[in-house]
């Protein structure tokens, strides 16, 4: 049972991760669609009320700085709407506090959805729909704009980077949306309730009254799973059965999280190669199967599971999650086992097997990139990829990318301890457990996953402001540094004859596999060692 | 700065502003619509109704205090707190108390589990999620079967 | 000569001293930052050391274990400066044994005619001296008058003497072999191009090749991202009570800093150029090397490169109305006083034929006709018959058993006639133009099937009939078709460009095994083939010797000038080739892939290493804290202790070790680059995972003897 359970979420995904994926290329290269009239309307109408030039180009710099300031005015909507909610309609709850604000809003505008809040007890339904839905829609919309503007730098010579604004409003209205739309009544079917009520009042068969917290869950939900955004309409996130009501729905809430991230790699196949978009398929499913491998080598116990999921459902749904940056959880973290949660560890640190919406296709490249120069070398020519050699600039910026992440994981865990937050949340003296609890938190910010095991316990000042800036740096840094690598790639010079080294094949699935592991092994095993490891 | 304002900040905003319509109001008040039409069960929270009145939602759990009925999960044991589901293993261990405390044959207990459990089965397409038992289904259940036993209950409280 | 002055010279206090003097911490902050990091632990585990007990958490260790940690930590580092010492010795000693050459000797300048002797380095441009058999030329010029044999085995290794006469450049330090020679001074003192070379290989600002560059930055980024690691880990051990010692977390710190490569770096960049400098190429860039390597396109001469540069008359083709002897009469006449390589080497074929004119006497008294660029052809104009009827009677006789060929009859009608006689050879088309006289279609049709089999045919005709054609071909270079194979084999596509008309071009091409060819080139040609490559994104090589080359060789990627060709070409090539052997731009390429294997196969075994080093010091950090860690201790290491300092050894024996890989460079086979990769992952990479895991448990074992 649990092999069909495995199979069809794996055929389920990467089947439409095939149609999508053909669907994605045609939107890279503006090619027609199905339906391209009716929808190529209501573009025209979007870009007319916008106001933008649907055929300008835009440098990486004019394509980044649009997808800052476009999640900055975002960013300012929903920090607007979280302050003060009070005063805003649909069961008003009391507004947060800024720093929980901050942290809310720089955890949703970031695709990370972390949350140091209950969303059923601290949000009105305001809050949840026109705040967090909406945003649920720009931060994974940004995310595949860049990656699309990342590919094309790839397809030929000038071919440019593509229009933000175009991308984003296409990306949003052909693509996320409708998938949205249909998942949303496919989840209402299976249980997920959809109403605008905050609450239902009903009684007991034991008589006496209850009330249960209700509201737009089934539209949040689609767009949370495909989104890879994982903020939950309940602090429970998809162990709340009002999310997650039974195994069907876990397991196509399963899926919805690997569509988007598997389609990518297939765009990439039809754009530039079917050799190598299957061959970076291919490396994403040996690190998620990896993982897989890990969740699956302990079994759960039943503490923290929801018994509808049992152990296989809980650990399929947990490390797809993981490795898709999603961080929607349908249990609690506790209830894991070491090697579980390890396995999801390496899903956070690579953010690429197969990573959330857009960078986890990005981050791919960029390990593909690094990989062809430290292995390049050896058959004795400068290294290539896509025919176009790599310059120490794209190196050194690489080099940040990864550098990035370590650093801002371990230095702010280290401030957790040093400034006795850490202790103050989790207590003393500190063991391998807590110590695991802190360090997921900022490995979690950082990757822009969202899952955690602090939750509401961290809403202090200390964690509010620190995860906030982790994640608005481990979400605009590396999606600005490889923009800038792919700014260059897009003006270089292609060579008509073949690469030294194919980046297709098994040799070089094989290879990459290893280095991608390498990479990300190297930097963190002791940690692991000294967290989960020894828990 | 003049560019930057009409290049940069100007349609930032205009596409903000659209996109909080699109989907931010109407998308999610279109499914409102559509589930509370055709499926205001689901739509609803799932809410089960015996004799006409609401006596719970099928999702969450409740609490029984009574030994007469099957018991939820203890709410801190679960993921969500709220799991409105117990294993077969649980529901067979619960049988004997309840049997002691109702009168109603063990093997009766047991057959209404089982047939529970295939409910459940079967709302999860056979093979996608592992056997459970559905607490607040199987105490509707036993109500239903056995009102005069449970006929305080019914009516409102021991 | 050259080669035994190194082996002599490198090892020496001098380089010894250097080394040492390279583990200054100022100088390797600026060269080499992970060199740097390691020296620092060496300082703060000495210190450690020898304060006595500094800190009763992060210190735990007995004092003698600090002392060992400290002493493998600056060996480490003295590893890594001796390398680079070492080979920066061996280019040393490649420009000692230049300077002995440039000794200062006596020059007989020329002051109005007469010799005077002054001190070479007083002589200057325009100057002229006269050089005798045995003594040295003082500086690098011109030969003005006079022609000889220069003995140039000192600077090119070549033993054979050149011959050199007026218009040849020669160069200071060279040796004339035989007769005299005057030449006019061209370089001032101390500018000579022995001067310039030994500048270019001393040249210690050696500017950083971009691929250089590049693997620097990533060093850095993952010594920097280590620091970090190792860095927090002290915090967190800490905070987690696990009494983790700051010596063992600065060995876990130096075992994952990409040590290995990073001390070997400069060594391998500078032991290219050595490699280069053995096989008589000057180096003017290391950029030079590196994009030999990169190299996807050969501009290649045909003369001289791919052939041997002289053609050679391989057969006689006679017109339907005469025989093979004829032509030869004919061609042997014609070529009487052509002393050019391919006159000689037509009357050779006639010898070999055993054929020579039957009017021989009156081709030994004839007149010359010399070459003209206007004309195209040459030959020989009879003198007039009166002159010497009487030994025109004595040829009659000696020949008389001979039945007459055609020509000498035709000869000899032409003479009783009284006219004027030549017999000419030239280019088809030049002879067609004065000798109409023939089968048009006929001799086309002989000259194209000529230059379909590769050679170049050449008419030979007396007055205005054509008697037949001689066929010219160019012997291609021993090997060469092997060479071209490999480069083909590496994915490099060869040009041939030649004056030749395309059919023959085509012909040799197809011999030799080259893939294009620009026939009937143009000077112009080669700078806009050149360019036309490195506009499609190819990395263009070529070589060249004259003027006209200079443009094409300034705008290569690689130009590799001949040491026998113009000065211009010299300066605007990147490399020099002393022995003026144009197929060397092989070897140049071969060795450019080299440096770049070497250089990332060290990589990828240093990255590779950590592996196993995780698993030495992990276990041995944190087998105090919990039973649990047993499952990381694959390698079973003696003590904790015993593992770090293994550990230790380990990762800095391995840099002597791999010194002479660093130095020779990885073996370069020509084959696709697939199979070098997959050949060089199973070496380096498998093998860098691997190694470490043998070696520090073979170390662990040893040390362990010996553990107290």
């Amino acid at each position: 049972m649990d092999i069909i359970i495995l199979l069809v979420v794996l055929i389920g995904s990467l089947g439409l991760a095939v149609i999508f994926g053909r669907y994605m290329a045609r939107m890279i290269v503006y090619e027609k669609r199905p339906l391209e009239k009716t929808l190529g309307r209501v573009e025209n109408g979007f870009y007319h009320l916008i106001g933008v030039d649907k055929y300008e180009q835009m440098t990486w710099k004019q394509y980044f700085l649009a997808l800052i300031v476009t999640n900055v005015i975002a960013a300012v909507f929903l920090m607007v709407i979280l302050l003060y909610q009070n005063s805003l309609p649909l069961s008003p709850k009391p507004g947060l506090s800024i720093d929980l604000a901050f942290n809310t809003v720089a955890s949703f505008v970031t695709n990370t959805d972390l949350q140091h809040y209950a969303g059923d007890q601290q949000l009105s339904i305001f809050s949840q729909m026109v705040g967090l839905i909406f945003m649920m829609f720009v931060a994974p919309a940004s995310g595949i704009a860049s990656c699309f503007a990342f590919i094309r730098a790839f397809i030929r010579k000038e071919f440019g980077l593509g229009n933000f604004y175009v991308d984003f409003t296409r990306i949003i209205l052909t693509l996320l949306l409708p998938i949205a739309f249909i998942s949303a009544l496919l989840l209402l079917l299976l249980g997920v309730p959809q109403t605008l009520d905050s609450s239902i009042t009903v009684g007991n068969l034991q008589g006496g009254n209850q009330t249960i917290t209700i509201g737009p869950v089934a539209s949040l939900e689609s767009i949370k799973q495909l989104g890879s955004n994982g903020g939950g309409f309940f602090g429970a996130n998809s162990a709340h059965p009002y999310e997650n009501p039974n195994g069907l729905s876990n397991v196509f809430e399963t899926i919805l999280m690997l569509v988007i991230p598997f389609s990518l790699p297939i765009a990439y196949a039809h754009l530039l190669g079917r050799g190598r978009g299957i061959s970076i398929l291919a490396a994403m499913l040996i690190g998620f199967g990896v993982m897989l491998a890990l969740g699956l080598s302990e079994h759960n116990g039943l503490t923290g599971l929801e018994t509808r999921f049992g152990s296989f459902g809980t650990t399929l749904f947990m490390e797809s999650s993981l490795a898709t940056n999603t961080g929607s959880a349908n249990a609690a973290l506790s209830g894991l086992s070491p090697n579980a949660i390890i396995g999801g560890y390496l899903g956070m640190f690579i953010q690429a097997i197969p990573g959330a919406d857009g960078t986890g296709m990005m981050t791919m490249i960029i390990f593909i990139i690094l990989t062809l120069f430290i292995v390049g070398l050896m058959v004795g020519k400068t290294p290539e990829f896509m025919s176009m050699k790599i310059t120490p600039r794209d190196v050194r910026l690489a080099a940040f990318v990864f550098l990035i992440h370590p650093a801002f994981i371990l230095i702010p865990t280290v401030v957790a301890y040093t400034s006795e937050n850490a202790q103050s949340v989790l207590g003393t003296p500190t063991t391998a457990a807590t110590y695991n609890q802190v360090l997921y938190e900022f490995t979690s910010a950082s990757a822009n996953n969202g899952s955690d095991y602090l939750g509401t316990s961290a809403n202090i000042l200390f964690f509010n402001w620190s995860t906030a800036l982790v994640m608005l740096v481990g979400r605009y840094a590396p999606i600005g540094l490889m923009l800038a690598i792919a700014g260059s790639f897009t003006t270089r010079d292609r060579k008509e004859i073949i690469e030294p080294i194919k980046t297709s094949g098994p040799l070089f699935v094989g290879v990459l596999s290893i280095m991608v592991f390498i990479l990300t092994a190297l930097t963190f095993f002791p940690f692991l060692v000294m967290g989960p490891f020894l828990m | 700065m003049r560019t930057l304002k009409s290049k940069v900040f100007s349609p930032s905003i205009r596409i903000v502003v659209l996109m909080i319509v699109t989907t931010g109001v109407a998308y999610p008040l279109l499914v409102t619509a559509i589930g509370q039409t055709t499926l205001p069960y689901q739509s609803n929270g799932s809410q089960v109704i015996l004799n006409g009145k609401v006596v719970g939602s099928e999702l969450i759990a409740e609490n029984f205090n009574s030994t007469k009925f099957f018991q939820p999960r203890n709410s801190t044991d679960s993921g969500s707190g709220v799991d409105p589901d117990i294993t077969p293993d649980e529901a067979y261990s619960q049988i004997p108390t309840i049997s002691n405390a109702t009168g109603i044959p063990t093997n009766a207990l047991r057959t209404l589990v089982e047939l529970d459990i295939e409910r459940n089965k079967d709302a999860n397409g056979l093979l996608f999620a592992p056997d459970y038992v559905r607490v607040l289904n199987l105490n509707v259940e036993l109500v239903t079967q056995y009102p005069e036993i449970y006929q305080v209950s019914a009516n409102g409280g021991p | 000569m050259v080669k035994t002055t190194i082996t002599q010279s490198i090892f020496d206090t001098r380089m010894l001293k250097d080394s040492v003097t390279k583990l200054s911490p100022i100088y390797l902050a600026k060269k080499s930052p992970v060199m740097f990091a390691v020296e620092m632990g060496f300082f703060l585990v000495l210190g450690i050391g020898l304060l006595h007990n500094p800190s009763s958490y992060f210190v735990n260790e007995k004092n003698l274990f600090y002392f060992e940690s400290a002493i493998i930590l600056i060996l480490t580092v003295w590893f890594a400066t001796f390398s680079e010492s070492l080979s920066e010795a061996q280019a040393r000693a490649k420009v000692d044994s230049l300077r002995s050459l440039e000794k200062e000797v006596q020059a007989k300048k020329l002051v109005d005619g007469q010799e005077i002797l002054v001190p070479s380095k007083s002589l200057k441009m325009g100057d002229r001296v006269r050089v005798y058999a045995g003594d040295i030329i003082p500086r690098d010029g011109i030969i003005t008058e006079g022609k000889a044999f220069i003995d140039e085995s000192m600077m090119t290794g070549e033993s054979n003497p050149a011959f050199k006469e007026k218009d040849n450049p020669v160069l200071g330090g060279t040796k004339v072999a035989s007769d005299k020679i005057v030449v006019e001074i061209t370089a001032e003192a101390g500018k000579s191009f022995l001067d310039e070379m030994v500048g270019l290989i001393e040249s210690a600002t050696r500017p950083k090749t971009k691929n250089e560059i590049a693997l620097t930055i990533l060093l850095a980024g993952l010594s920097l991202i280590f620091i970090i690691v190792v860095g927090t880990m002290l915090f967190f051990g800490y905070y987690l009570g696990y009494h983790m010692d700051i010596s063992v977390l600065f060995a876990l710190l130096v075992a994952l800093m990409p040590t290995t490569i990073g001390a070997l770096m400069p060594a391998i960049g500078v032991a290219g150029i050595n490699r280069l400098a053995r096989d008589n190429i000057v180096v003017k860039s290391g950029k030079g090397v590196e994009a030999a390597g990169d190299c996807d396109v050969l501009i290649l001469d045909k003369t001289g490169t791919i052939t041997e540069g002289a053609r050679r008359a391989i057969a006689f083709i006679p017109m339907e109305k005469f025989t093979e002897e004829d032509v030869i009469e004919a061609a042997y006449a014609s070529s009487f006083n052509d002393s050019t390589h391919e006159g000689k080497s037509i009357i050779e074929l006639a010898n070999e034929k055993k054929i020579e004119p039957s009017f021989m006497m009156e081709v030994l008294a004839s007149k010359p006709i010399d070459f003209s660029s206007e004309t195209r052809f040459s030959g020989i104009e009879l003198s007039p018959k009166k002159k010497s009827y009487a030994k025109q009677d004595l040829v009659s006789k000696t020949s008389t058993n001979q039945a007459k060929t055609r020509v000498s009859s035709r000869v000899e009608e032409l003479e009783e006639s009284n006219t004027q006689v030549r017999i000419l050879k030239g280019a088809v088309e030049a002879i067609l133009k004065i000798a109409p006289k023939v089968n048009e279609p006929e001799l086309r049709w002989k000259a194209q099937e000529i230059s379909k089999n590769g050679g170049t045919p050449l008419a030979v005709a007396i007055n205005d009939e054509i008697i037949g054609l001689i066929s010219l071909k160019d012997n291609l270079k021993k090997d060469i078709r092997e060479k071209l194979e490999e480069v083909h084999v590496s994915g490099i596509s060869t040009v041939m460009i030649t004056g030749d008309n395309l059919l023959t071009a085509q012909i040799i091409a197809k011999e030799a095994n080259i893939d294009q060819v620009i026939a009937e080139a143009k000077p112009t040609d080669k700078l806009n083939r050149v360019v036309e490559e490195q506009v499609k994104g190819h990395v263009v090589g070529m070589i060249g010797d004259g003027t006209n080359d200079a443009p094409a060789l300034a705008k290569a990627d690689v130009g590799l000038a001949m040491n026998r060709g113009t000065a211009a070409a010299r300066e605007a090539a990147n490399m020099v080739d002393l022995d003026s052997d144009p197929s060397k731009i092989l070897n140049v390429v071969k060795l450019g892939k080299q440096l770049l294997m070497t250089r990332g196969a060290i990589t990828t075994f240093s990255i590779a290493n950590d592996i196993a080093k995780y698993f030495a010091i992990l276990p041995a950090m944190f087998s105090k804290v919990s039973p649990k860690i047993e499952a990381l201790n694959l390698m079973q290491l003696h003590s904790p202790e015993s593992a770090v300092i293994s550990t230790l050894i380990f990762n800095a024996i391995i840099i002597p070790i791999l010194i002479p890989l660093s130095l020779r460079g990885v073996k370069y086979k020509p084959e696709l680059p697939e199979r070098t990769f997959i050949k060089n992952m199973m070496i380096y990479g498998v093998g860098g995972v691997v190694l470490p895991f043998v070696g520090i448990k073979a170390i662990d074992l040893l040390v362990s003897l010996f553990w107290r």
